[in-house]
């Protein structure tokens, strides 16, 4: 069986417990990979990646609110590894994105940061469905 | 039962300083991020501003666990102590590389090095120590 190209996907229910979950389903995705794993530090960084944009969601787009559910959807596409989260949420305005402030004045803003730094491209628009969506490419780095 | 997030704090002395030793376990993201903050904040609180957090056992950490350390660094700065970072596993400093933290907050091989830079910082007046000492 060829693992090069695949797609599995999960729900989320919109909790930040769930985010333990989230981070394992990555992780075991991308292990999957038996022909040609990818070195750790991608795999650590497509992880943090997701993690950050399930919590966004979770917080901001549903605010918290419990008995929503979020859908992360992974496909391996040749040479890159795709994210796909989809919500029933506010959508993410990019340009209202707050800034991290490194002197210690602020804790929030350091989520988008570290997508943005761990992904090769994040795309926020609306699915066909209706639901709006974060997706997160990544180029594999691979051991061989 | 294996806990997702658990810390205690151990004081210790650096020569004639005390500071206290922060053991942090297993993950620190959305859902653990405020009882590091509230524990941290605590012992400000109380004057023990000469803080190393120790990260042997800590297994990931999201920009929910960054906010609260550069938040505490400066408060710690602020009654004339620091918050040091010691024994990150290679996963975690790739974090603090991959977003500049690391010249921003002093991260240490181990607590030894941390402890013994609390005490070039005070033979310096409380200045920290320079960034190329950390390694």
């Amino acid at each position: 069986m060829t693992t090069r190209n695949r797609t599995q996907s999960v729900l989320i229910e919109s909790r930040l417990s769930e985010l333990e979950r989230t981070r394992m389903f990555v992780t075991e995705f991308c292990l999957l990979d038996h022909e040609s794993k990818p070195v750790e530090m991608f795999l650590h960084q497509m992880v943090l990646a997701v993690n950050e944009a399930a919590a966004n969601i979770i917080q901001h787009a549903y605010a918290q609110e419990p008995d929503h559910s979020l859908e992360l959807i992974l496909e391996r596409a040749d040479d890159h590894l795709l994210a796909t989260l989809l919500h029933h949420g506010d959508p993410f305005d990019p340009s209202m994105e707050i800034r991290p402030a490194f002197d210690g004045t602020r804790s929030s803003g350091f989520g988008v940061y570290i997508i943005h730094n761990a992904v090769d491209e994040a795309v926020y628009g609306e699915w066909v469905d209706g639901r709006h969506f974060i997706r997160l490419t990544k180029r594999i780095w691979r051991t061989d | 039962m294996w806990k997702k997030f658990d810390l205690t704090t151990t004081e210790d002395k650096a020569g004639e300083l005390t500071l206290y030793v922060v053991n942090v376990k297993g993950y620190l993201d959305s859902s653990t991020f405020q009882d590091l903050q509230d524990h941290l904040h605590q012992l400000i609180d109380e004057g023990k501003c000469r803080i190393v957090v120790e990260f042997g056992e800590l297994n990931y950490i999201s920009s929910a666990g960054l906010g609260v350390l550069m938040g505490m660094l400066q408060e710690a700065r602020e009654c004339d102590g620091d918050l040091k970072l010691a024994n990150m596993s290679s996963k975690v400093r790739n974090l603090f590389d991959m977003l500049g933290f690391s010249r921003l907050i002093h991260i240490y091989e181990d607590v030894e090095s941390a402890k013994k830079a609390f005490l070039k910082d005070d033979a310096n007046g409380s200045e920290p120590t320079p960034m190329e000492e950390s390694y």
